[in-house]
């Protein structure tokens, strides 16, 4: 056990603005994905778990092939 | 001069307002740290996965791995999202009719092709020096550096890989102006590249060359000197995309 906080101690510069980057960016897309409901194919579930599930190719897709125009927004 | 920078703002607010300044920076960072972790994690994992008792005598991780995985990564990975970012650049604007308006109020087609293609250009730079600066501050602290050869030249000949590739996209993408055309053109282009690297002859001249090669400018095993053919051939060509867009550009019905 001790040798694996080391490890982890060790590793923790890396590790935080890893996670921190990529939760980010999963939850960022999240929100997007609920708050702007229509999307030019496949439904809320299915971007929702692309989103969340497929490290930052999976928030890509979204913004570039999935996310509809005007959707909702008044500009 | 004029119309060129105001379609360029117009270009710079549609790349934020889509939110690929947001994406450029998050997935480049994200690929700048995960190289020197790749590297440093590397023997610990392959420790993990030996059965007990197994020796491996793994040498400690040093700045050329580090470096070994920025250029794995930024290539695959990074060029991937970037071509695909990027690639409905002409597309959309063609699809949704909304350059007719500006067209006829006397913005010159040129203006659209260029002002796109440095857009690209302005981004591709950002991603490079945004992943190229952290793999960097982390390998400086982790390791030492000093034995390392030409480091930045390395990194501009994957600059100017990336580059050429945008210009295919951008062409593919205007010429057939639908969405999937301009990655299916950059593809061809690149398993083209393949094939023709089985050819030795071709080590001298493709452009290809210049994103295999860094890691043996690294540790000095090829110099500067024998990539200066490819280099030349890919900003040329990069240059005649360029142009062979905006020629059709001009004569293309919208």
């Amino acid at each position: 056990m001790n040798t694996n906080w080391d490890l982890l101690l060790e590793y923790l510069p890396f590790l935080i603005p890893l996670i921190l980057l990529q939760v980010g960016l999963g939850i960022f897309s999240a929100i997007h994905v609920i708050r702007h409901p229509h999307y030019r194919f496949g439904n809320q579930v299915i971007w929702l778990l692309i989103v969340l599930f497929i490290q930052f190719i999976g928030p890509l897709v979204y913004f570039v092939f999935g996310r509809g125009d005007g959707d909702g927004r008044t500009n | 001069m004029n119309r060129w920078i105001g379609f360029f703002k117009k270009e710079w607010f549609e790349s934020v307002k889509t939110y690929k300044l947001f994406l450029v920076l998050i997935i480049f960072s994200i690929l700048g740290v995960l190289n020197p972790f790749t590297a440093k994690i590397m023997p610990a994992v392959m420790d993990q996965f030996m059965p007990e008792g197994a020796l491996l005598d793994l040498p400690e991780p040093t700045a050329l791995d580090s470096w070994l995985q920025f250029y794995k990564n930024v290539p695959q990975m990074g060029l991937i999202v970037f071509i695909l970012l990027f690639s409905t650049m002409m597309s959309k604007e063609l699809e949704k009719g909304t350059l007719v308006i500006l067209l006829t109020k006397g913005l010159h087609r040129s203006t659209v092709i260029t002002t796109k293609f440095f857009m690209a250009l302005c981004y591709w730079t950002l991603a490079i020096t945004l992943s190229f600066t952290i793999t960097y501050a982390y390998t400086a602290y982790y390791w030492d550096q000093s034995t390392l050869h030409h480091l930045f030249f390395a990194a501009s000949c994957l600059y100017v890989f990336g580059l050429l590739l945008l210009a295919i996209t951008l062409w593919g993408n205007t010429y057939f102006a639908t969405s999937y055309s301009g990655i299916l053109v950059t593809l061809l282009f690149t398993i083209g590249l393949f094939i023709a690297a089985i050819f030795p002859q071709s080590h001298s001249w493709s452009p290809l060359e210049l994103v295999t090669t860094p890691p043996q400018i690294l540790t000095g095993e090829i110099q500067v000197s024998e990539l200066l053919i490819p280099y030349i051939i890919s900003i040329g060509l990069m240059i005649l995309f360029v142009w062979l867009t905006t020629s059709h550009f001009k004569k293309k019905l919208l």
